[in-house]
């Protein structure tokens, strides 16, 4: 069988990895996600086709991708240039043209010999630290296919795999990624326990993320792999009520263990690069994050906060 | 936590500016006039025994190690039979307000020191220097295409054997000396047996004259003890004299009194001579006896006494100083003098060999976070998890202390060097961070020269001529229409290379003979291994192993240069070879978009890329291997150190744009690190490449400098992440890493409001520098360091 190796969009490598997992890691972030979280910190990660990204503080006016543009989507502007989002058709010539690396695609097709191959590189790192590569997106379970390959292909190096997932996917298929033995640790988002504010914020139901949830963590050698990570945003998914139910919830399932990730804004002007508009919120106040965090402490779960 | 004693002394440290005395060249100009006839060694000796006898004895507040180099709290000695007048005269007015490293000076001690300077017009090895240099080498010295040591000061990077120093004091050093000559004199009169003897007699001078001093230092405290109003103050004064009257004529009995022999050395270097560098060794190993037997007579046994003495000793380290002209205090930014006291490592026979002072040792640093001693922890895979751990953990609070050292990486260089598998487990540091066989045995005199590299790829692309002069400085290697490949370039750049290596030997065996002849430093040759049994300094090449420093500026500059001419030029042909040089010639002006092509497409070393690091390990390695065949005045060889100091400065202003997106003038990459901001991969690629230039193969390791910013290493992981780093890097076959953990923002900050700033402490290279001391263009090379984050 002579088949052409499978690709993915990778949208980047990214090594010393420390807030992903345990250890030192190196994070894929695969491009293309079914969620619209509005407060995504990745923004330029969610469309699963080609995609232009155009970073201004790299700019240096040089003009040359105005006329590489068939489209005719770019002018100058104040010693720069502009993108008309309207018409460009991502066709990505103008990255061609510009040496200055403000005009790049998104992501690049991988295969995963290239992006385990790349990870390999940190196997040292990842042995004195008990860190491995993450798989995250995007949403990397809309990738299964390719995700299994990677987890086979890290395991035949003998490197471990995290999972950084929104749940939200083939839960038969999550379920075969998250038994391997190779997966040392899942991270699963809980962005609302709701349904009407999770479609709310998200775009999409939470009954199948939870479903899935509820499965692995039946499954005793799973459970113990997975931390919950829940993004905080003020006046959305911070309330006592939604935090008991969601303490509650873990409890019932046997998860003890959260991360919460307080709202940042990082995510804003990523999306001013790709053309779009970003709704702001506001992360919960330090005194609000403490009670939250009691809020789960009480109930018996250990809880770490990042960004702070 | 600093006890009251020790807040009094650093804050009295840092409220006092470093201060140029007039005392010690008077007592020189006098002893010079004093003994002039006799024989070198027995005339130098006798300079230094005269001084130590006639000059002024301090002993500071709340101090309880004593002795000091100088007349003056922080002072620091003009020597000028090392040093000319004809610089010095006209900067010596300059000197409280320079840019780099200034130094007060009274208007009492200037006069006195223009006015010393009618006897030393013309007598400074300086003065001889450019006569000695054939004019080609003079020329490329002085356009900074390289270095020439020692053309100004001593050799000096001393580590003793204090293992002997201590159990046979210097009385039995001195009995030692006296059975040799009588031996010698058995064997009846010569000529060629006179020089021997005449060493062993002006060894036996300087130790009388440290004894002498030492003798001084105890009455001094007497008499300080009979005015004494405070009780508690007269009795360690006392006891401060007891010890003086003991060491270091003979065997400390106690720790404290150990402490005391060792600062006694110590001081009596920097009298005899301009010296740096000169080291503590394995601190921890010939110390811990001695407080062991404290111990077990029941002293000293609660940590916070040993931690006194240490810290009051590590003070003392901080307050020598050696004056440098513009040149070496650019080169050498923030008052560096190297002191390395090293902890941990294997013992000779490959077991751990940390013990209860080697913790105590790091603690004394973490609770002082003082520039001197720069603490130097060696690992092994035998290192007790928390020692590692407490070095981790120093280095994530932002001390920039310790420095790591790998002993596998270490014994392989030290065994390049011919010495036993012992020997390589003993090694220790002689300079920097260049290792040396077993404790005290090696003259390292590292400081043969420099070699700017980029600028060698720069001489290449104008066949040998320098554009900045316009003179045909370099070989003639070919014209640009000669080259065909990136091999071809390389080929060129390493006989460019090769032509100057040759020049630094060349000149630098010329210096070396004028210090065997006239300058032989005495103290030193005691101290290390092989010279009492020759009969000869290390300057005539007495210690048991001898090795002269070769180094290089800009390997990662020139690395990336090249990757990206075969990039743009031989693979994508963007550009013709002709039209680069034209680009660079002009500096990049109006080429920006050129320059961000450079920069952005071709791979950069510090990024994990085989392609591009092995063009750097290439490079070096074939500089290693060249220098390390060339014999050097005395009968050693060469070693290659991958090492820039801040020289990475000084060569980077005399050289063009280079092809990796470099501009005119703008600082090279420093030490062994990535060139700043082009290592964009994160810190575990850095950390792989710089481990894949084949360090091993340099006799005198590679220096490192990895920056973090605190938000990428917090908490208990953290600390897993440095240790794990570190330990990977080390697997990679590092020598050595120095961690910096401190942000951005911090650093612009103390740049603005330097007042309140003054104890951040930065790694500058193989030592440390209050940041705010350092001139703009170092602080701003420590900034464009990549801050490694998450």
């Amino acid at each position: 069988m002579n088949q052409e190796p499978m690709t993915a969009p990778v949208g980047s490598i990214q090594k010393f990895s420390v807030e992903d997992g345990p250890g030192i890691r190196t994070t894929v972030f695969l491009k293309g996600c079914p969620l619209r979280c509005k407060w995504c910190h990745n923004p330029e990660m969610i469309d699963f086709s080609p995609q232009l990204i155009y970073l201004t503080n790299r700019c240096i006016g040089c003009g040359f991708c105005i006329e590489s543009c068939p489209q005719g989507a770019i002018r100058p502007k104040d010693g720069k240039i502009v993108v008309d989002w309207a018409v460009c058709d991502d066709c990505l010539r103008c990255t061609k043209a510009c040496y200055a690396g403000a005009l790049k695609s998104v992501a690049d097709e991988m295969t995963v010999a290239e992006v385990v191959g790349e990870a390999e590189k940190d196997k040292g790192f990842y042995e004195h630290t008990g860190g491995g590569i993450t798989v995250s997106g995007g949403e990397m379970l809309s990738r299964p296919r390719y995700v299994a390959e990677i987890i086979r292909e890290a395991d035949s190096k003998g490197i471990h795999v995290c999972l950084d997932t929104s749940g939200f996917g083939d839960g038969e298929a999550l379920y075969d990624l998250a038994a391997s033995p190779a997966v040392t640790d899942i991270l699963y988002d809980m962005k609302c326990i709701q349904p009407q504010k999770h479609l709310e914020g998200t775009g999409v139901d939470n009954q199948g993320i939870l479903e899935n949830l509820v499965r692995l963590a039946a499954d005793a050698r799973i459970c113990k792999k997975i931390t919950m990570r829940m993004p905080l945003i003020s006046g959305y998914n911070d309330t006592d009520e939604i935090i008991k139910e969601t303490a509650a919830f873990f409890i019932k399932n046997n998860l003890r263990k959260v991360t919460l990730l307080p709202y940042h804004t990082l995510g804003v002007s990523k999306s001013e690069r790709i053309g779009e508009v970003a709704e702001v919120f506001e992360p919960p106040s330090p005194e609000r994050l403490v009670q939250i965090r009691s809020l789960f402490e009480l109930t018996g779960i250990t809880v770490e906060v990042l960004g702070q | 936590m600093l006890n009251e004693r020790l807040q009094r002394m650093k804050d009295r440290y840092f409220d006092t500016m470093p201060n140029i005395t007039a005392e010690h060249l008077e007592l020189a100009t006098e002893a010079y006039q004093k003994y002039a006839g006799e024989a070198a060694p027995i005339f130098r000796a006798k300079v230094v025994a005269y001084i130590l006898e006639n000059m002024t004895v301090c002993i500071n507040p709340d101090e309880l190690v004593i002795g000091s180099p100088t007349n003056t709290y922080k002072g620091a000695n003009l020597f000028m039979e090392y040093t000319s007048t004809k610089w010095l005269r006209d900067e010596l007015d300059e000197f409280p307000t320079r840019k780099t490293d200034p130094y007060d000076i009274t208007e009492a001690d200037k006069a006195k020191i223009l006015s010393l300077f009618e006897y030393w017009e013309g007598k400074a090895l300086e003065d001889l220097a450019p006569e000695i240099l054939p004019p080609e080498i003079e020329n490329a010295r002085q356009k900074d295409l390289i270095s020439v040591g020692c053309r100004n000061g001593v050799s000096g990077e001393t580590t003793p054997n204090y293992w002997r120093l201590l159990s046979l004091g210097l009385k039995g050093h001195i009995e030692m000396c006296r059975e040799l000559i009588g031996d010698e004199r058995a064997k009846g009169g010569h000529v060629c047996r006179q020089p021997k003897i005449d060493f062993w007699t002006g060894c036996i001078i300087i130790a009388e004259g440290i004894i002498r001093y030492a003798e001084r230092c105890a009455e001094k405290a007497e008499e300080m003890a009979s005015f004494e109003a405070d009780p508690k103050r007269r009795s360690e004064l006392l006891s401060i004299a007891e010890n003086c009257r003991n060491v270091p004529a003979n065997p400390p009995r106690s720790f404290h009194e150990a402490l005391q022999f060792v600062w006694f050395i110590q001081v009596s270097f920097h009298i005899e001579a301009p010296t740096t560098a000169c080291g503590f060794g394995r601190f921890d190993q010939y110390m811990y006896p001695y407080l062991a037997m404290d111990r077990e007579r029941g002293k000293l046994l609660d940590d916070q006494e040993v931690l006194e003495l240490l810290e009051c000793f590590y003070l003392k380290c901080c307050e020598v100083y050696e004056v440098r002209d513009k040149w070496y205090s650019k080169s050498f930014a923030g008052y560096p003098m190297w002191e390395i006291l090293m902890v941990g490592g294997m013992d000779r026979q490959g077991n751990d060999a940390s013990n209860a002072l080697s913790y105590l040792c790091l603690d004394a640093g973490a609770d002082l976070q003082t520039t001197q001693p720069v603490l130097a922890l060696r690992v092994h895979d035998g290192t007790p998890a928390d020692l590692l751990r407490k070095g981790a953990l120093m280095v994530q609070k932002g001390m920039a202390n310790p420095g790591f050292f790998s002993d596998n990486a270490a014994m392989k260089m030290v065994r390049g060097k011919g010495c036993t598998l012992e020997e390589a487990r003993d090694w220790c540091i002689v300079g920097c961070i260049q290792p040396a066989p077993g404790g005290g045995t090696t003259d390292g005199s590292p400081d043969a020269g420099y070699v700017n590299a980029p600028k060698m790829l720069e001489l290449v692309l104008h066949n040998g001529i320098d554009p900045v002069s316009g003179q045909q400085v370099g070989l003639k290697t070919g014209e640009l229409s000669d080259f065909n490949s990136i091999d071809e370039i390389l080929e060129a750049v390493k006989k460019q290379s090769v032509y100057f290596y040759e020049m630094i030997r060349d000149g630098y065996n010329l210096i070396v003979p004028i210090h065997a002849r006239r300058l032989p430093v005495m103290l030193a040759s005691m101290a290390i291994d092989g010279c009492l049994e020759s009969g000869m300094s290390v300057q005539e090449g007495g210690a048991k192993y001898t090795t002269s420093g070769m180094f290089v500026t800009g390997p990662a500059n020139l690395g990336d240069s090249l990757e990206a001419i075969d990039q743009v030029v031989f693979k994508d042909k963007t550009l013709t070879l002709e039209k680069l040089v034209e680009i660079l010639d002009k500096n990049y002006e109006g080429e920006e978009r050129i320059r961000q092509l450079l920069i952005n497409k071709p791979a950069k070393f510090g990024n994990d890329n085989p392609k591009v690091d092995g063009l750097v390990r290439d490079y070096l390695t074939f500089v290693a291997e060249t220098v390390q065949e060339f014999d050097d005045a005395r009968g050693g060889k060469y070693s290659f150190c991958n090492l820039s100091q801040t020289v990475n400065i000084s060569h980077g202003e005399v050289t063009g744009a280079t092809p990796d997106g470099r501009k005119a003038c703008e600082p090279f990459s420093d030490n062994s690190s990535p060139v700043m901001g082009r290592d964009t991969s994160g810190p575990t690629a850095t950390v792989k490449s710089v481990g894949a230039i084949n360090q091993t193969a340099f006799h005198d390791g590679a220096l490192f400098n990895l920056r973090f910013d605190p938000k990428g290493i917090r908490g208990e992981k953290g600390l897993e992440i440095v240790e794990g780093v570190i330990k990977t890097y080390f697997d990679n076959g590092g020598e050595h890493i120095q961690i910096n953990v401190v942000d951005n923002e911090t650093l612009i900050a103390a740049q603005k409001n330097p007042e309140k700033y003054r104890g951040l402490m930065v790694r500058v290279a193989g030592y440390m520098a209050y940041f705010t001391e350092l001139d703009k263009a170092a602080q701003d090379t420590i900034i464009d360091r990549t801050a490694h984050l998450a």
